[in-house]
């Protein structure tokens, strides 16, 4: 007999979804803020590869990735739109390659973080490049920040999957 | 295969509203952009807000268990507060004298503007950017392009002003150029930020003379800054480029470790901001 689902069960998923990804923005800011080795993560670009994977619904990747990067590029002065772009094809592809590979694998997982922080600023940059090449001189980070920032992700990331994954088994 | 092509089409259009908003210039005097200033107001709030906590637990231990050398720092700091009245005596003849020749020589009036002190409560996320959100806004009189300072030196400048918040681009983000002047012999030049959030001196003549340790100050030709803000000191000699000097540059103002910053009221890029500490 399945579980009868409360009314307004989609109302509070939306918004528990929504304030997940304004809690992650938020918590980069406050946590670089504090701690200036976080300048070198990218939790929203970990939860676009996260959310890609686990869910691997492709219209909700694009609604996460357009959300999470217009709050990133609100708080933190970019161009509106740079962020949103970046991580919106990073989740697309995240949630489009999620059902097709094992994504329990931890190997597939760190390829996955390390592709995704090179895609995210390779895009930013080319979109710079197309809208604005007035404004880019130069390749936006140097290869030893973009080596250690998708270390970070990495890391961050698997720790993410680690955390969600022992939750979902205790929930179980 | 019809939901297929939905999807497609869905994440083109929304790739395509993305890239025409990157493509909108929503940086500069009038731009600010109504959905980054929504954003701002209804955002910033909330960091303020945890921010405020943190700070108060932080408080607790500054204020109560952090206290075991204050005794000793107390002494240290008399010295220094007695050092620096007698400079302080000695500079205001200076400043007596430089205000008698401007009246004679009819120069315009040095503009100080107003001067509104902000706390930092947020940082740029990521590695190719170097700004900071900072809890004061239009509501308290700050406008973009305003010059935002520490009493040591220039921070940086705001480039998205809300209601009741700001984003403040750092003079060592890689997009940033300040217009500086050599203090001592007063070689122009610009230092720009750089991906490696270092400082460095560029377009200095080939002639211009200057030397490790050198201060420099802006130098107001850019139309942003005021005229006579500490930027740094200069670190290091570079390499000659395209018949240009450089240097590495030291920012005068510690901006790893920002918490409060003043921002600049209406202080006009041709005016001179004699002393950037509050009153």
């Amino acid at each position: 007999m399945n579980r009868p689902v409360p009314p307004n069960a989609d109302v509070w998923r939306v918004l528990k979804l929504a304030w997940t990804l304004v809690g992650i923005v938020l918590a980069q800011g406050i946590l670089t803020r504090y701690f200036q080795v976080f300048a070198y993560f990218d939790l929203p670009l970990v939860y676009c590869v996260y959310h890609g994977f686990t869910r691997a619904n492709r219209g909700a990747a694009i609604a996460v990735g357009s959300v999470l990067g217009v709050l990133q590029d609100s708080l933190y002065g970019t161009a509106l739109g740079t962020n949103g772009f970046a991580k919106t094809v990073v989740c697309f592809m995240a949630a489009s390659t999620g059902s097709r590979l094992d994504v329990d694998q931890w190997v597939t997982r760190v390829l996955a973080l390390w592709l995704a922080t090179f895609s995210d600023v390779l895009l930013k940059f080319l979109l710079g490049l197309a809208t604005r090449p007035e404004d880019v001189t130069s390749y936006p980070v140097t290869p030893g920040a973009w080596i250690l920032s998708a270390a970070c992700n990495v890391v961050a990331g698997m720790i993410l999957f680690g955390y969600l994954e022992r939750s979902a088994d205790d929930a179980a | 295969m019809e939901s297929n092509r939905a999807t497609w089409l869905i994440l083109f259009a929304v790739l395509l509203g993305h890239g025409m908003l990157a493509a909108v210039p929503t940086v500069g005097p009038g731009r600010a952009g109504w959905v980054r200033t929504f954003l701002l107001d209804v955002l910033t709030p909330i960091e303020r807000g945890v921010d405020a906590a943190v700070h108060g637990v932080g408080g607790v231990w500054s204020g109560y268990v952090a206290l075991l050398d204050a005794r000793r720092e107390n002494e240290v700091l008399r010295d220094r507060l007695a050092e620096l009245e007698i400079q302080m005596a000695r500079d205001r003849s200076a400043v007596l004298e430089a205000r008698r020749l401007r009246e004679f020589y009819d120069l315009p009036d040095p503009i100080a503007g107003g001067r509104v002190a902000a706390r930092v409560i947020g940082r740029d996320a990521t590695t190719s950017r170097e700004t900071l959100t900072i809890d004061k806004g239009t509501m308290h009189g700050l406008e973009v392009n305003a010059s935002v300072v520490t009493p040591a030196g220039l921070v940086g400048r705001v480039i998205h002003a809300a209601h009741w918040s700001s984003t403040v681009q750092l003079i060592s983000d890689p997009d940033s150029a300040v217009a500086v002047v050599v203090d001592e012999s007063r070689v122009p030049g610009i230092v720009a930020g750089r991906s490696d959030r270092a400082l460095r001196l560029e377009h200095v003549d080939a002639t211009g003379e200057f030397r490790v340790g050198d201060r420099l100050v802006t130098s107001g030709t850019d139309g942003v800054y005021p005229r006579g803000l500490p930027v740094g000191a200069v670190s290091e000699l570079g390499p000659i480029e395209n018949m240009m000097q450089t240097a590495r540059v030291r920012p005068a103002a510690d901006l790893g470790r920002l918490e409060e910053v003043l921002g600049l009221v209406d202080a006009a890029a041709t005016g001179v901001v004699a002393d950037p500490s509050p009153d």
